[in-house]
């Protein structure tokens, strides 16, 4: 059994879902002010849109173009008329790229859509994207066309793990724990939306990766991809665990009481990751690997706020 | 409702099916390679499932008692269960061969027989046992349940009789066991398949046996010798020594070596004075009862015969029937009625009332010389079936035309000539007279051995009859029937017995019983008194080759059917509910079936259609 990358026509397959799916839903880029060159979002400072939005004294420099007249004939004061600055808000998208995100070839294929979908809603909206490959404790800036189109596989970081099951004896004692995607090691940009595709199975205070997407007034929004053979598998008696982060075997039995265990550690697990979303602002959506992916949406990301339909 | 009971146990053997069902559900999972991207959490909740097992713990799952159900009923299926009546006793009656020579074979009868007996016996069905001895019909050595029991019966119980029927204790035996129980006949000699359907137990074995065959006293030279005969039944030679005992008197062991299958005679004068002794062999095998043999001079009861008054004025040469009579052995001559046990009469047709005792009634031709001899009686000479006249030849009788003796319907001819009986029986048992009724003197009568012979038996008849002290050798068990006095003031008989090896057994007889009296069944003398009166002192040995000769001795039972097994099988019935049980084993079977496939369909289904997992 070998885990492989995605190959790059199936990630160019999905992309092509994804662009469809983009005319349905967008990204949550309305709701807030962002930073950046003009364009068709809502700025910080005062601009040349049409929306008015103060008025302030006349200061030497001032474009005339925009002193109120009708003020100035009422007080004979200049008065400047302020406009909402439209600017083209910054959207980074990050992907995790370690082994568990490619667990099964449906996992892995919603993964590569919904890193396709956050791209083209960036591009969409007019945003300035940045894309990330995160993975091996790397965390690699890739061109914005080469995500665009489909060829970022060839980019992922070499973990230098050996993913191959074959021959493999089973290894005594526990799995090494996974390692946490790199996001620290991401340039995120200020007051920018940012935008994790990650699966989130790794250990590790969730607190610290919702607060690195909130900082410095960015916001976060992970997209969560999984598979239901995570959420609920089948596991019964002797099982020899293939472990998809390091290639090692495992064996382990499991009986029904461990089974039950299993299920509740998975589903506490992401009841810490949306408690600290949410303390943080942060939008986090899980989408089923299995599935329609406009149906995938509805489940999670349209109920919180994680995309939203095109009116 | 009834007792169930398994008709083949072996079919438990089936219950190995339960192990090896529970380690097929042990074993049968190989661990399945399953990819996983979640082992952390795993890892959280479970530490004891690290390494797995390579025995898996056993899951209860429905397939699991399905196949365990299926191996159970199978189970039951292959036991045969059977139903057993709430009362069913089977009935086993062990005849014994009551021989002597099962003396010889006891030691392993008493090993053997309980332990078969035990075999035959089932847990369900209560055996209920008869022992019998095959002499008697009457007595039954035990009878009851307890095979321990039987076996002390066994333990005292004594063969010694001769070769005899065993049919009559058999029959008793089936009929005590019933057409559904066994009867077992018990004997040391293989033979033929026993009457009444009983089973053959044979228990014996060749025994290198030498002992004495037979004794005879007889005179010889004036002196009184006993002769003794020995006999080697083995296939090896052997040496004895033989000696004498007579109170404190005992003779120097003399050795006498006998060849295999050699008869051999010892023998010796009585010592004077001494009219008993012991003869004793040494010991050397396995049947002791023809090691010792009692021995006595033999002293019959003495006929006293009147002969008829007319001849003792006659010449002595003209005594026919004086000479006839004293030439008898045991017969002696009296002038006196009174005292006379047996009267010799000469018929007189002018008085023709007989004699008031036991009589020999004789006619006598009227000699006319002138007229010359009578002619001779013409016609086929028939005799009777009778045992004064069995197998003797009358043919040559040649007599003349006389005057005859009157005949009565009572009579019982013996001999007949034409329309005449020429010799019969007349009056009741104890005076019963025997009639010449020819012309005896005239006849060629008195040189016919028939004659004598049919005198012999007379007289011999007349001895059984009386009361008086007689001293006979006997071999073990011989029927002595001694005449005792059966007045309604007669005193019960004393019977004492003095075995050869010392052991002495005094009992009362009730005079009707007095002809049931035997030898003892083992060497040595026995002695019946009628009050005072001695009637009887006979020396017993044993004589009964037969019985001696265990060459063709051997073991051999036949239980095939017998057995435990058959037993079950005649005192139950199959469980009628069999064929329910086959359809819940095919519907077991059906759903363990069903169950073990069907996680595979439903595997596959949760694979094509799995539900998101709210977490939330």
């Amino acid at each position: 059994m070998t885990f492989a990358k995605p190959e790059e026509s199936a990630v160019r397959a999905a992309h092509g879902r994804a662009r469809a799916w983009a005319g349905m839903f967008r990204l949550p880029l309305r709701n807030r002010v962002w930073r950046g060159m003009s364009g068709d979002f809502a700025g910080k400072g005062a601009g040349s849109s049409l929306d008015f939005q103060d008025h302030r004294a006349y200061m030497p420099g001032d474009d005339p173009r925009h002193i109120n007249w009708q003020a100035y004939a009422r007080t004979g004061n200049y008065t400047m008329k302020l406009f909402r600055e439209e600017v083209r808000p910054l959207v980074d998208v990050a992907l995790d790229v370690s082994p568990s995100m490619f667990f099964d070839a449906e996992k892995a294929a919603r993964a590569a859509e919904l890193f396709a979908f956050a791209l083209e809603g960036a591009q969409r909206a007019g945003a300035i994207p940045r894309t990330w490959l995160c993975g091996g404790g790397e965390a690699v800036l890739i061109p914005v066309e080469a995500a665009l189109s489909g060829a970022w596989p060839s980019m992922i970081p070499d973990s230098g793990g050996d993913w191959s099951a074959d021959g493999r004896k089973p290894e005594k004692g526990a799995p090494p724990p996974p390692v946490r995607p790199a996001l620290e090691r991401v340039a995120w940009r200020a007051q920018a939306l940012r935008v994790v595709v990650s699966d989130l199975l790794f250990p590790g205070a969730p607190e610290e990766t919702a607060g690195l997407l909130s900082a410095r007034d960015g916001r976060g929004l992970v997209l969560c991809p999984y598979s239901p053979k995570e959420a609920a598998p089948d596991w019964d008696g002797n099982v020899d665990f293939h472990d998809v982060e390091t290639g090692g075997r495992y064996p382990r039995r499991v009986d029904p009481p461990l089974l039950t265990r299993y299920r509740a550690a998975y589903a506490r697990h992401f009841e810490l990751w949306k408690a600290a979303a949410r303390r943080h602002g942060v939008a986090l959506a899980r989408v089923p690997s299995n599935g329609d992916f406009a149906k995938a949406l509805q489940l999670e990301a349209l109920p919180t706020g994680a995309v939203e339909p095109w009116a | 409702m009834g007792v169930i009971v398994l008709g083949n146990p072996w079919g438990l053997l089936g219950l190995l099916g339960v192990p090896a069902i529970l380690a097929i559900h042990l074993l049968q999972r190989r661990a399945v390679i399953v990819p996983a991207s979640t082992l952390f959490l795993l890892e959280q909740c479970a530490r004891e499932s690290e390494g797995g097992n390579r025995v898996e713990r056993l899951r209860n799952s429905l397939s699991l008692w399905l196949q365990l159900l299926a191996v159970l009923t199978l189970t039951w299926l292959l036991t045969q269960p059977r139903r057993v009546a709430e009362h069913a006793v089977r009935r086993v009656a062990v005849v014994v061969d009551g021989s002597a020579s099962m003396r010889a074979a006891k030691p392993r009868l008493l090993e053997s027989l309980p332990r078969d007996l035990e075999t035959l016996s089932t847990i369900a069905v209560r055996t209920e046992y008869f022992l019998i001895d095959s002499r008697s019909r009457e007595e039954r050595l035990y009878h009851g349940m307890d095979l321990a029991e039987l076996r002390r019966a066994l333990e005292a119980w004594t063969p010694s009789a001769g070769a005899h029927d065993p049919a009559p204790a058999l029959q008793l035996a089936r009929g005590l066991a019933g057409n559904e129980g066994l009867a077992l006949y018990v004997t040391d000699h293989a033979q033929e398949i026993p009457p009444f359907g009983a089973r053959l137990y044979a228990c014996g074995a060749p025994v290198e046996n030498a002992g004495i065959a037979g004794v005879s006293v007889e005179e010889a030279d004036g002196r009184m010798v006993w002769r003794a005969v020995l006999r080697n039944y083995g296939k090896q030679p052997q040496t004895r020594w033989w000696s004498v005992e007579s109170g404190t008197l005992k003779t120097a062991p003399v050795s006498v070596t006998l060849p295999p299958g050699a008869v051999k005679q010892v023998s010796a004068p009585f010592p004077d004075g001494v009219s008993e002794l012991t003869l004793t062999l040494s010991p050397g095998d396995a049947f002791d009862l023809d090691d010792r043999a009692a021995v006595l001079r033999p002293r019959p009861k003495t006929v006293r015969v009147s002969p008829p008054p007319e001849e003792a004025a006659r010449p002595p040469e003209e005594r026919l029937v004086t000479a006839m009579f004293s030439s008898l052995p045991g017969v002696a001559l009296t002038a006196n009625d009174a005292e006379a046990d047996l009267l010799a009469r000469r018929f007189n047709a002018l008085n023709p009332e007989l004699p008031p005792k036991p009589a020999c009634l004789f006619v006598y031709g009227d000699s006319d010389p002138a007229a010359g001899p009578a002619p001779l009686m013409t016609g086929a000479v028939l005799v009777e079936r009778h045992p004064l006249t069995d197998g003797l030849n009358w043919q040559s009788l040649l007599c003349r035309e006389s005057v005859s003796i009157p005949p009565l319907k009572s009579d019982e001819p013996l001999v007949w000539q034409g329309n005449r009986a020429l010799v019969f029986l007349r009056g009741p048992e104890r005076e019963r007279r025997l009639c010449f009724n020819f012309d005896f003197p005239g006849s060629n009568a008195r040189r016919l051995p028939a004659t004598i012979v049919t005198l012999h038996r007379f007289l011999e008849e007349t001895r059984r009859g009386m009361i008086a002290e007689e001293h006979l050798l006997a071999e073990c068990g011989q029927a002595l029937n001694p005449v005792a006095d059966t007045g309604a003031d007669a005193p019960p008989l004393t019977v004492v017995t003095e075995f050869a090896s010392g052991k002495k057994l005094e009992r009362l007889l009730p005079v009707s019983q007095a002809g049931l009296t035997r030898a003892p069944d083992e060497p040595g003398f026995l002695e019946v008194r009628q009050g005072d009166r001695l009637l009887l002192r006979a020396a017993a040995h044993f004589a009964d080759v037969r019985e001696a000769d265990f060459s063709k001795a051997e073991t051999r039972a036949d239980l095939r059917e017998a057995r435990a097994a058959e037993t079950l099988k005649r005192h139950t019935s199959e469980d009628a509910a069999w064929r329910a049980w086959v359809l819940v084993l095919l519907a077991l079977i059906g759903a363990g079936w069903w169950f073990i496939s069907r996680p595979e369909e439903r595997r596959r289904k949760n694979a094509s259609v799995p539900g998101p997992v709210s977490v939330s």
